[in-house]
């Protein structure tokens, strides 16, 4: 009996992680062996093969190119978790290190948060649509531009906490007792500073691959080559109204990798931040 | 209040330069040259100089900035490169449709979350409460463009139930007729508004619930509706009215989709349009003004917010 109430207990704190945790890890053994699990090349261009509905042999059915749309979506799983998950690492270190300088030096503070307001006073995705534009295509300037307009977020976070963290009595002490500034910021501080950064990489990592969908549902960002579930919507577009099956699937794959990742980041936070429930 | 109003308002500064300096120099390493774009590939390389004369494409980027600057100060925002009219008339012309479309997309967010997230607190930890939990992060997961595509096809073509595509503008159908042309934008545009209204008026609700005056007025034998409605509810919405301002404000960048997919002849549409014909003097100017307008929100916000609850201090 009391080890039933064990599991309850256990099921209630971390089920949700653990089943989003499934899910993602499958998401990525797709990503890791499409090449196994597509059954046909994702950029075989076929005009006779063309705007086929789904049926045995293209599980999707086929774009307005004739190319497999199943394959695409599979291959696309691997531009996205590829993207968001670099953007937020990028993301994480950078803002962080912008957040504790501006956090911890208030001559650094003065300038660093107005650059940041100033990218801030700009809605996210306008900003980064004209980003990749004036950057050009490619996966790694796509990167980039994601990275900065994540910026102002995290170093705002983390520079909130460390002001309230720098008056707090072990940092003080620790003053006190000679610590240098940098020992000072990453010994006393920044550990402090984990478990509201892990729930925002948590919280990152769904809405990147949303703002990067958007972008190459647009047609900027990625080599057009690429396959993408954004671009892959954004070319059936034209031809839902007969062919809605071209932006259906790769929809759901969008909502699957997103619904995970935020389930995912709820769960984190309740289990690190209780009182936020 | 003034004080605070005036010391708020002197704090863009900064940050408006900024803009202005960082929106300048980004179109100006756009790559593609504008005029080869605005005249065609096959035109006359004397054609060419000739534009960029016109158009002061030549000047030293310093003289360029400055004379920038002095024009956006003297109300002069320049002509837009595609169109040949005032950035700022085109602007103008095109507001309607994006303003009608915030204003519709928030409204029904509201109408929609605020009841949900009541009821939600209400029935705490129950089958409902769950149930709306998980369409509320549904909708958080689902990508505006492909609910508005999903919405065309459904509600446009096979049901005949709404316009596919454009805008009717006030002046010619009524502002009847506009409504009815973005009611499908809207919704796609307010859904994940919808589902974090919801979850954010859950939340507040339920932390004011454990306030002391809440259990007095229990104590003094109100009856539960009368405890919820009027003193927790009023007390819950100050921090969603902040909520709803950023998600006033999100729009304007989620309208350059939304208008895309629906094809609405608003400021989104205009911004990605001139993105894609390198016509920067419009798109700084959209820029600029969606600052401008992002900002001034966002002062709003912290003026009413203020005004809600006095006791909060900004530094």
């Amino acid at each position: 009996m009391q080890k039933n109430d064990k599991f309850i207990f256990f099921m209630k704190r971390y089920g949700r992680i653990i089943i989003a945790g499934t899910v993602l890890v499958l998401i990525i053994v797709i990503a890791v062996f499409a090449p196994l699990i597509a059954t046909h090349d994702p950029n075989k261009v076929n005009i006779y093969e063309a705007k086929i509905t789904p049926n045995n042999e293209y599980l999707m059915g086929t774009d307005a190119y004739g190319r497999d749309i199943f394959s695409r979506v599979i291959y696309g799983s691997r531009i996205s978790l590829i993207i968001s998950i670099s953007v937020n690492v990028f993301a994480i270190i950078i803002g962080t290190t912008i957040g504790l300088l501006s956090g911890y030096f208030s001559f650094a503070d003065k300038i660093m948060m107005r650059i940041m307001e100033a990218i801030n006073a700009m809605p996210m995705l306008l900003l980064a649509i004209v980003l990749v534009t004036v950057l050009g295509p490619g996966t790694g300037k796509l990167i980039a531009c994601l990275t900065i307009v994540n910026l102002p977020g995290i170093s705002r976070l983390v520079r909130s906490q460390v002001l309230s963290i720098k008056e707090q009595e072990h940092v003080e002490s620790a003053r006190a007792s000679g610590a240098s500034n940098f020992r000072i910021i990453f010994k006393y501080i920044l550990p402090l500073c984990y478990s509201p950064l892990i729930i925002r990489f948590a919280n990152g990592l769904s809405s990147t691959i949303l703002t990067q969908a958007s972008l190459s549902f647009l047609g900027v960002g990625l080599d057009p080559r690429i396959p993408s579930w954004g671009g892959i919507i954004g070319e059936g577009r034209t031809l839902v109204m007969v062919y809605p099956h071209m932006c259906t699937y790769a929809g759901f794959a969008i909502i699957i990798t997103v619904l995970a990742f935020s389930i995912l980041g709820d769960g984190v936070r309740d289990v690190l931040d209780p009182k936020l429930r | 209040m003034i004080r605070f109003i005036i010391k708020r308002l002197l704090s863009v500064v900064p940050v408006l330069i900024i803009v202005v300096t960082l929106v300048f120099f980004l179109m100006r390493v756009i790559p593609g040259d504008p005029a080869t774009l605005m005249l065609g590939d096959d035109a006359e390389p004397e054609d060419i100089l000739a534009f960029k004369e016109m158009m002061g494409l030549n000047d030293p980027m310093i003289k360029q900035y400055i004379d920038y600057v002095k024009n956006i100060l003297t109300g002069d925002w320049g002509d837009s490169l595609y169109y040949k009219t005032p950035v700022f008339d085109n602007i103008i012309n095109r507001m309607e449709p994006t303003i009608l479309l915030m204003l519709y997309s928030t409204l029904l967010s509201v109408c929609i979350g605020i009841p949900f997230g009541i009821i939600a607190a209400k029935y705490r930890n129950t089958v409902v409460d769950y149930g709306l939990t998980t369409i509320s992060i549904f909708g958080n997961s689902i990508p505006v463009f492909w609910l508005g595509i999903m919405m065309i096809y459904l509600f446009g073509v096979k049901m005949m139930w709404f316009p596919v595509q454009g805008y009717i503008f006030i002046e010619k159908g009524g502002l009847w007729q506009a409504l009815y042309s973005i009611t499908l934008p809207s919704f796609a545009l307010g859904f994940q508004h919808i589902s974090s209204i919801a979850r954010y008026t859950r939340s507040t609700m339920l932390d004011v619930m454990n306030n002391d005056y809440v259990r007095t007025a229990r104590a003094k034998g109100l009856t539960e509706t009368k405890v919820y409605y009027k003193h927790a509810l009023k007390n819950s919405l100050a921090p969603v009215v902040t909520l709803v301002g950023f998600s006033m404000a999100g729009m304007l960048g989620g309208s350059v989709v939304t208008e895309t997919v629906f094809n609405i002849p608003g400021m989104g549409k205009l911004a990605y349009d001139s993105l894609m014909r390198r016509d920067y003097t419009q798109e700084q100017a959209i820029i600029l003004f969606v600052a401008i307008l992002f900002i001034l929100t966002n002062i709003l916000l912290d003026i009413i917010y203020k005004w809600l609850d006095p006791r909060i201090e900004f530094d």
